[in-house]
């Protein structure tokens, strides 16, 4: 770096806010630059000079501001979407999914307790297996009936501009 | 372990980490929802600030007042549209700057372009070079700083008073990093030569 570049960077140098390697590339020059190193002995005093103090606020300040806070009606956040929301919603849907088709297979009426929907036989798979295939097509169908619900739960909270106080909380 | 314990324990684990009240983050978004309180710690931090920013650019403690509670105002209002990105004390000086613009206190183009303001003239100062020099040196900062023009005044006042990283100036008065340290280092000189001009050693 040459001593132009130096001069720029003596006030972050300063204020230590400089990247590391920077820091130490100034750090260096200045160790052998004498004029550099008077421009930064300058830099330091000019800044502790007009670093002064800051006036104290008016002891009134505050309460007039907060008079005029308080006389203002407050206005609801307007909601943003967050990655959970989408996350939750499609929990939630999941967990609904889940309960209503095992509320099904209690009474034996789901097509899990058939054998018209068992790929897993198809393939000649142990009882393991069949498990497996089917648990995860149903989750392939679930993820399917799951997402568009999200979607409609998200789509009306973001209508409604604020989300509900049980939501936010999460 | 009793069973008791150890559900205690798992409790103690799950249960996530109160965040401290006086958290800027938490008091914004309390501050979000309607709390007042909340609003008024960020206010009571801040407002320090705020004035002395105020003042730096009216010059005039009346209208410095006015000034921070139109600032404080507006950023009640905007406050649920405020995005914790950025820092709150940032976040006001820029509503703070907008004040000063549509007050007409600074003009937006005097930013525009950093060689374009060299060829603003210096206001003159209110004081007598004689009455500068018996002031004591914060007296004779503040009286310098006056003597700048306002875009100066501010450039200065967010990076040495405020504390403002070049970014942050840069956030705040809408302009390239690069026209911020023009601006900067042109102020320095400006007022460098107005403390020495005025009897203390810039």
């Amino acid at each position: 770096m040459i001593c132009t570049d130096i001069a720029a960077l003596l006030p972050e140098y300063i204020r230590r806010r400089l990247p590391a390697a920077q820091e130490a590339a100034v750090r260096a020059h200045l160790s052998g630059c004498p004029a550099c190193a008077a421009a930064y002995e300058d830099e330091l005093a000019f800044g502790a000079k007009v670093r002064g103090t800051d006036m104290p606020a008016p002891p009134a300040l505050m309460a007039q501001v907060m008079a005029g806070v308080r006389a203002e009606p407050h206005q609801a956040a307007p909601y943003r979407v967050r990655a959970l929301d989408f996350v939750l919603a499609i929990g939630a849907a999941l967990a609904v999914g889940g309960l209503v088709f095992g509320l099904l297979s209690l009474w034996k009426i789901s097509p899990l307790f058939t054998d018209l929907f068992d790929p897993g036989a198809l393939l000649g798979g142990s009882l393991t297996v069949r498990a497996i295939i089917l648990a995860a097509l149903w989750a392939i169908v679930g993820l399917c009936v799951s997402l568009p619900i999200a979607a409609t739960m998200h789509a009306a909270i973001m209508r409604s501009r604020r989300a509900p106080v049980w939501w936010s909380r999460l | 372990m009793s069973a008791m314990a150890i559900a205690r324990q798992l409790t103690r684990s799950w249960t996530p980490q109160a965040a401290p009240v006086d958290d800027e983050k938490t008091l914004v978004r309390r501050g979000q929802a309607g709390d007042n309180d909340a609003f008024a710690r960020l206010v009571e931090r801040n407002q320090m600030g705020v004035y002395n920013l105020a003042l730096r650019m009216t010059r005039d403690p009346e209208e410095a007042v006015d000034l921070t509670q139109e600032t404080f105002l507006r950023a009640w209002r905007s406050l649920p549209g405020f995005r914790a990105e950025a820092k709150f004390s940032t976040w006001l000086y820029r509503i703070a700057y907008n004040v000063c613009l549509s007050r007409r206190i600074v003009h937006p183009s005097t930013f525009a372009d950093p060689n374009a303001a060299d060829s603003i003239p210096m206001p003159e100062g209110e004081e007598p070079p004689a009455v500068i020099l018996r002031q004591e040196r914060r007296e004779r900062v503040v009286a310098a700083m006056h003597r700048l023009t306002p875009a100066y005044r501010l450039v200065l006042d967010l990076y040495y008073w405020r504390d403002c990283t070049y970014e942050e100036i840069a956030a705040i008065l809408d302009l390239p990093m690069g026209t911020v340290k023009t601006h900067l280092f042109r102020a320095k000189a400006a007022l460098r030569t107005v403390l020495v001009a005025e009897g203390g050693a810039a």
